[in-house]
């Protein structure tokens, strides 16, 4: 048989029926979406609060911006990166032994599958239930900030560990076999340096997203900026809402600047 | 001034040196004496070590209260653990109600970064660069504040009873500012010749970037979109918590009643709910690669 361009072309794959059914399938969800929304109409002075928000960012509260009392940036700010910085490294040391259980290459396939599955569990809890059920243990603070900041951050964590554990490449333990090495120094040598810029570079990451999440942990009162920030905005006092916001801006970008920087030189 | 810090510097030096021991001295064969280099791990544990007895100062960290009122968590999580099956018709509408908030903020912010995306890609826009690193200035300054926040804010805007649109643009507003950002930065890895030639035949820009680029970064567009709409279902169960809809609404309301069996329940639908989605979106996002 022949082949020419013509036939290629007719032989070609119909396409058009699939895509028709994704588009239609899509289309069908935006309805159902937008089906569920409810607009009850804007709130007459709205615009003016939010606008007096906005101009609020002209002059901000200085007291709490520059003071240094309890409800002051400062203040807050040290606690938030306090809060973020021991859940962070709670969470990377819970994370440690659980990744190795989780591994593929490490541990039995019915311990890595029920460890997977442990993982997946603690990524569904959100934060403010963790929060909650913290609080009992520790009452209301700071500290309950810590522990949950350190239980969430278990997940993410286990889940970027075990790729890195997973990739352990097995030439360097062999060689160091090959030499005669023991079973702790082959751990030193072999293992150890393997693993420390992923799992450095994955905690740096979860910091940066622990100071983020810190907004959230002050509705339960779990310490930190966020609780006096949304308070302020609910109780209309814009001038200590933009003071906190310009805080946490500072906070969030000074952070991630050296989050990038030390992340490229792990790299 | 600058000599005064010198002798600062060196004195806090000569101070850890000794303290800490310094690494022993090598002699080669040839009798070459070498002083190898003090490494930096020794500061560096130093002032973590600091650092960190500090912050637990701040947060007043005590491990000791964990033993000692650990047995206070048992009640809640024996209840959460029962979870109450009768109270899944409340729960069902309400969990459809965050997926629907997180479908559609997903594919409105999805919609808008990407055209915003191509004309801020340093590589693409050559003319205007100030135009696009401002965007970019501001969708970093948009990505500080939590999703919480803006929830907070917009819905001053609205007459109570809007929350699920109020959650739907937060979602639209946080998606936009990652999904622009992670699609730029692809944007500027690619091969740009294909684009070059078909812009050199006279075309628009638009039209170029429409034939060369878009095939090229489509399957990634998508996956990115399916990755954000993940971590939306995530967020978007907090959203309720300060009034803007979808579960966390009602997320709330058991846990401040202490019904922790409703809100076993709630974290019972919402746990199959994100692992199907998640199945979902990674089986799409094999298809894709």
């Amino acid at each position: 048989m022949e082949l020419t361009v013509q036939q290629q072309f007719d032989n070609a794959p119909k396409v058009l029926l699939k895509r028709l059914l994704i588009l239609s399938t899509i289309f069908a969800l935006i309805v159902w979406s937008i089906s569920g929304l409810a607009f009850t109409g804007f709130n007459r002075t709205g615009f003016e609060v939010v606008q007096r928000l906005l101009a609020s960012f002209i002059h901000p509260s200085t007291d709490i911006l520059f003071g240094t009392h309890s409800y002051s940036v400062k203040v807050l700010g040290l606690e938030t990166i306090a809060i973020a910085f021991l859940g962070t490294i709670t969470g990377a040391i819970l994370a440690i032994p659980i990744a190795f259980l989780a591994a593929r290459n490490i541990a039995p396939k019915f311990v890595n599958i029920f460890f997977q599955g442990t993982i997946t569990g603690i990524r569904v809890f959100p934060i403010f239930v963790v929060g909650v059920a913290v609080i009992r243990i520790t009452g209301l603070g700071p500290f309950a900030g810590v522990l949950t900041m350190g239980f969430t951050s278990i997940g993410m964590m286990t889940k970027l560990y075990v790729e890195a554990v997973e990739g352990i490449n097995k030439n360097v333990t062999d060689a160091l076999n090959a030499t005669g090495c023991g079973a702790t120094q082959k751990i030193r040598f072999g293992i150890i340096p393997q693993l420390t810029a992923k799992f450095l570079s994955t905690a740096i990451y979860r910091f940066e997203i622990n100071i983020k999440n810190a907004a959230v942990l002050g509705l339960v009162g779990a310490g930190g900026i966020g609780g006096p920030l949304l308070w302020a905005i609910g109780n209309n006092r814009f001038n200590d809402a933009s003071a906190y916001l310009i805080g946490l801006a500072v906070i969030v970008l000074a952070i991630e600047f050296f989050s990038n920087i030390i992340r490229g030189k792990l790299s | 001034m600058k000599n005064k810090l010198q002798q600062a510097g060196t004195s806090i030096i000569h101070f850890f040196d000794k303290i800490i021991p310094k690494p022993k001295q090598v002699v080669l064969e040839n009798g070459t004496i070498v002083n190898p280099p003090r490494s930096a791990s020794m500061y560096i544990t130093i002032a973590l070590v600091i650092v960190i007895v500090y912050f637990s100062k701040i947060t007043e960290f005590e491990l000791a209260v964990i033993f000692r009122n650990f047995t206070n968590i048992f009640d809640f999580l024996n209840q959460i653990l029962r979870p109450d099956f009768s109270y899944y018709s409340t729960v069902v509408p309400k969990v459809l109600e965050t997926i629907r908030m997180a479908f559609l903020g997903t594919l409105v912010g999805a919609l808008l970064s990407l055209p915003v995306a191509f004309f801020i890609s340093a590589n693409i826009n050559k003319n205007a660069k100030w135009i696009g690193a401002s965007v970019k200035v501001l969708l970093s300054l948009i990505r500080t504040f939590p999703m919480l926040v803006y929830a907070r804010i917009i819905l001053l805007l609205f007459i109570p009873g809007s929350g699920p649109l109020v959650g739907t643009i937060s979602v639209t507003i946080f998606t936009f500012s990652i999904l622009t950002k992670m699609l730029y930065e692809h944007i500027e890895t690619i091969d740009l010749s294909a684009y070059e030639a078909i812009e050199s035949t006279g075309v628009t820009k638009v039209k170029a970037f429409i034939t060369a680029v878009l095939p090229d970064i489509l399957p990634v567009y998508f996956s990115l979109s399916l990755y954000s709409f993940d971590i939306n279902i995530r967020h978007s169960t907090v959203l309720g918590y300060v009034g803007a809809g979808g579960i966390g609404v009602i997320l709330k309301r058991t846990l401040q009643n202490r019904e922790y069996n409703r809100a076993g329940m709630i974290l019972f639908i919402v746990f199959i709910a994100i692992l199907s989605i998640e199945a979902l979106s990674k089986y799409i996002r094999r298809r894709l690669a």
